[in-house]
């Protein structure tokens, strides 16, 4: 919802006045990001703000760096399996829950609100204790699961966002035209929500990329994602080398921010999603 | 039977919030188009979707053509809808739409691109086939809703109120559109209105509805100049609907005028009210009541057709009586009233 | 989430789910069935493992031993104490800055769009890194603090119990400023210059009028910062150098260099109570609210 300011009455240069201190606010969020991009240039192989060189060497490095090259595929692989699982849960359940009776509606959102508001520790507790009863603890198909887990409440809502801005009309326009129910979902009601469907993806696969406290439970010790990799590492040592790892991260993160501002996604975020997990 | 072409047989849906229809009947002959006439509510949208499909009445039949179509679901029924949001399909282009139910029912190519042409071309929209709803305007939208429902040649056409999101005289020229389109080929269809004009431009057999039920049926002029019951007279606005009480075979009005008026035919009970149009009503201005019933004017409204005056008498009863132009009273003013009886229609309840 | 048939002049469009109630729950099968065995089953887990008799994975029984212990040791008494009391210093904070935040943004909407986008973004940004830069940046700040002689640790900003509120406050600040900016969207400059000819003065209409608007939304983004900020590991790991010990992370170190089980069972559980009533009260208040309001 826009602010419903009136700036008819305001003198002309009063208008969309800026405000200093929510810039100020904006850019202190920022400058952490910043200051890794920056300390990640230093030709020297130890950490200054702000660096005193100019150098990418350790891009190279950080990417050629075993344990960060495997842990970063191991990242997007399960990123990109849980894309495709959280899909096939999510879209069917966003219809049912757009189209459905109350009963199913309220179901379904009881099913994506819990997680929502439980602590990280206990789901991620939880699911370590159910996996390991059923060996399946340090296991991919395990964090598979768990990121699916994380990412469905912001699914399910960009998803229901963009169904909701669909005339039910169209589905039953097909229908007298012959399309039967499937057939009118499929030709109809999926091209207009594709943006939707982009930005639930990308959400599913951002969250499971940069997820923190389920990996963190859930992987095994030599296996582990690279969020987990990093921690490890920034445990002992700081230096250009992870500087520049982190970088290539937040490069990643704006990407997707990008990606979902033109999709029209980006808003969801805070807008009843509340929370995300680290 | 050709009178039967369309038959709708004890319909009835109900809403637990209320609304709905109740134990509807109604029958239309093949080629005509029957408009369904009521305010907000009356249950004619609910009627329109039973017959698509979209909707399973909780008891009646459906049949249409001989085929009891009350169990078959709506894309198998050769029915056409048109939607007053024209739900026209957004990522696809005016062609495709209008190619989309020759498309489901595997028409081959050749013979869909034609019959496509010749359905754009009937509408006046064939340069636009390449554009996307939304580059279109209200009017051109509709026509393409239209386009798309008449392709499929089906059995009946459906509209719902598919005009009352349009500009004034866009619709009068997609009105008479639609007319002679639905003539010229033939086409059976209801058509969905709360709009009067609509009704009587469009309908070869109109039903006025109320809360779920069918008040009357009849052709136009059946129903606009001798309406049947005083839902009917209310609701269409056209003339004064006067409170009378029977009496034997007479009626009285409240200010003492007695009715030559025998119960309409058909006799569904009494004689509540009788319809009087305000030009049959003799209006002049009089401050001592000599020669009609005593009143004062209590509106004045300027028309293209004359003067609208609305009188009250002295009984309280208020009655619009219209004047030539030129001959329009002020508000005030005392008048006296008479009325030319013969002309009323008798109304049963 | 609700369904929008375009509006009509006749009573009601067909009703969702007419006839496809069945329908219904097939396509929500499988989202209610991945809830039930990945939410539902492990909770339930782990309840039954913070009953269990010894600290084994598998072990059954009842007892109630491990919780008794929980409150009977010190310094997992302290650790509760730490979580509780950074949670609340977070949602103070946030709450404060939040509001000033969305009240700002809304009086002065320049380049709204383009500061949403700017605030939304550092939250696809990976956790781990976003500390990271933050412990860089916080180095710089420590040593300007030391050259300006007002801090003699050596450590500074970084690991200590600041670090972590500051930390936490950088994650839950956008959530927050948006909760409340969504609760001021209702805010109408004539709102404000009505209260003026009323005779209010500045902080009058403040306190009268912006900040009862504001109140659901600080309380709805108090309520999951709180949560947030409780049941976070890797903040106060990464942040608190050691120093500080939080109930999360003593979750972590049970499990996993001591497999004590059901001890961190317990803990979880106990967190999970802890934080149930500051959320329910905060839910029902803002219910509240949100019924006095427009």
């Amino acid at each position: 919802m826009a602010a419903t300011v009136d700036t008819r009455r305001r003198p002309r240069r009063q208008r969309q006045k800026v405000s200093v201190f929510t810039l100020m606010m904006t850019i202190l969020l920022l400058l952490p990001l910043v200051v890794v991009a920056f300390a990640s240039l230093n030709p020297d192989p130890y950490l200054l703000f702000p660096p005193e060189g100019f150098s990418l060497r350790w891009f190279g490095d950080a990417l050629a760096y075993p344990s960060f090259r495997t842990s970063l595929t191991l990242s997007l692989r399960i990123a990109l399996i849980v894309v495709v699982v959280g899909l096939l849960i999510t879209v069917p359940a966003a219809v049912a829950l757009t189209r459905g009776t109350g009963r199913v509606r309220r179901t379904i959102q009881l099913a994506t609100a819990t997680p929502l508001v439980t602590p990280d520790i206990l789901l991620a507790l939880g699911l370590l204790i159910m996996l390991s009863q059923l060996a399946l603890a340090n296991s991919v198909l395990g964090l598979v699961l768990g990121h699916v887990l994380v990412g469905l409440p912001i699914a399910i809502q960009v998803l229901v966002a963009g169904l909701a801005g669909v005339d039910p009309n169209l589905e039953h326009a097909a229908a007298t035209l012959g399309a039967s129910k499937i057939r009118a979902f499929l030709t109809v009601t999926l091209p207009s929500i594709l943006p939707a469907i982009g930005s639930a993806a990308v959400f599913l696969f951002i969250f499971s990329f940069d997820n923190v406290s389920i990996s963190l439970f859930l992987s095994a010790p030599g296996q582990t994602t690279l969020p987990i990799t990093l921690f490890q590492y920034l445990e002992n040592n700081a230096d250009p080398t992870v500087a520049a790892m982190s970088t290539i991260l937040v490069v990643v993160g704006i990407a997707a921010a990008l990606v979902l501002g033109r999709l029209g996604g980006l808003g969801q975020l805070a807008g009843g999603a509340g929370r995300r997990r680290r | 039977m050709t009178a039967d072409y369309l038959r709708i047989a004890g319909v009835t849906k109900q809403y637990p919030t209320g609304g709905g229809v109740d134990d509807v009947d109604l029958t239309l002959p093949r080629g005509e188009m029957l408009v369904l006439l009521g305010p907000s509510g009356c249950g004619k949208t609910t009627l329109l979707r039973v017959l698509a499909g979209l909707l399973r009445p909780d008891a009646g039949r459906v049949h249409l053509d001989g085929a009891d179509l009350t169990d078959v679901p709506t894309h198998r029924r050769n029915i056409s809808m048109v939607f007053q949001t024209w739900a026209l399909f957004p990522t696809m282009s005016v062609r495709d739409n209008v190619a989309f139910g020759l498309r489901m029912r595997r028409v081959p190519r050749a013979e869909r691109h034609r019959r496509v042409d010749e359905a754009l071309a009937l509408v006046g929209l064939d340069e636009f086939a390449g554009r996307k709803p939304r580059q279109l305007s209200g009017g051109q939208q509709q026509r393409v809703a239209l386009a798309r429902a008449i392709v499929t040649r089906p059995t009946v056409m459906l509209l719902d109120e598919p005009l009352s999101s349009l500009d004034h005289r866009i619709r009068v020229q997609l009105r008479g559109q639609l007319k002679r389109l639905q003539r010229e080929l033939g086409l059976t269809g209801v058509y969905v209105t709360h709009d009067h004009t609509e009704a009587l431009a469009l309908g070869d057999r109109i039903a006025v509805m109320d809360a779920g039920r069918v008040v009357e049926t009849g052709t136009p002029i059946d129903v606009f100049s001798r309406p049947r019951h005083r839902y009917t007279a209310e609701f269409l606005g056209l003339a004064n609907v006067i409170p009378v009480t029977p009496e034997g075979r007479e009626c009285r009005t409240a200010f003492g005028d007695v009715i030559e008026a025998g119960a309409p035919a058909g006799g569904d009970g009494p004689v509540v009210a009788v319809a009087l149009r305000p030009d049959a009503i003799r209006m002049v201005e009089s401050a001592d009541a000599a020669g009609g019933h005593p009143g004062v004017v209590t509106a004045v409204e300027f028309q293209p057709g004359g003067v609208l005056h609305e009188v009250r008498l002295r009984d309280g009863t208020s009655v619009q009586v219209v004047a030539v132009p030129g001959e329009g009273l002020p508000v005030g003013a005392p008048v006296a009233l008479s009325f030319e009886w013969k002309k009323a229609v008798p109304l049963v309840d | 989430m609700t369904l929008t048939a375009a509006t009509r002049p006749e009573g009601r469009a067909a009703p969702p789910g007419d006839g496809s109630a069945r329908g219904g729950w097939l396509l929500s099968a499988p989202l209610l069935l991945f809830t039930a065995f990945m939410f539902v089953y492990p909770a339930v887990s782990v309840i039954r493992t913070s009953l269990a008799e010894s600290n084994a994975l598998d072990a059954g029984g009842f007892t109630l031993r491990h919780y008794v212990d929980f409150f009977s040791d010190e310094l997992y008494v302290k650790a509760l104490t730490n979580t509780l009391s950074i949670a609340v210093l977070t949602v103070l904070v946030t709450g404060v800055l939040g509001l000033v935040y969305a009240y700002q943004l809304t009086m002065r909407p320049g380049l709204r769009q383009l500061q949403l986008a700017l605030l939304l973004t550092p939250l696809l940004v990976n956790g781990v890194v976003r500390i990271f830069g933050l412990q860089l940046g916080l180095i710089s700040v420590d040593d300007l603090l030391g050259r300006l002689g007002l801090t003699d640790s050596p450590l500074g900003l970084n690991y200590s119990f600041t670090g972590i509120v500051i930390a936490l406050v950088m994650f839950q600040f956008p959530f927050m400023a948006m909760a409340i900016y969504a609760s001021l969207s209702r805010l109408d400059t004539s709102l404000v210059e009505a209260a003026q000819t009323l005779g209010a003065n500045r902080f009058s209409v403040l306190l009268r009028v912006v900040f009862p608007l504001a109140v659901p939304g600080l309380v709805a983004g108090g309520v999951l910062t709180f949560a947030a900020a409780a049941g976070t590991f890797i903040v106060p790991a990464m942040m608190g150098g050691g120093r500080v010990n939080t109930v999360p992370q003593m979750i972590y170190t049970s499990v996993s260099q001591s497999q004590l089980w059901a001890t961190a069972s317990a803990f979880a559980v106990i967190l999970v109570v802890v934080l149930v009533i500051p959320i329910m009260l905060g839910s029902h208040f803002g219910n509240r609210s949100t019924a006095g309001g427009r």
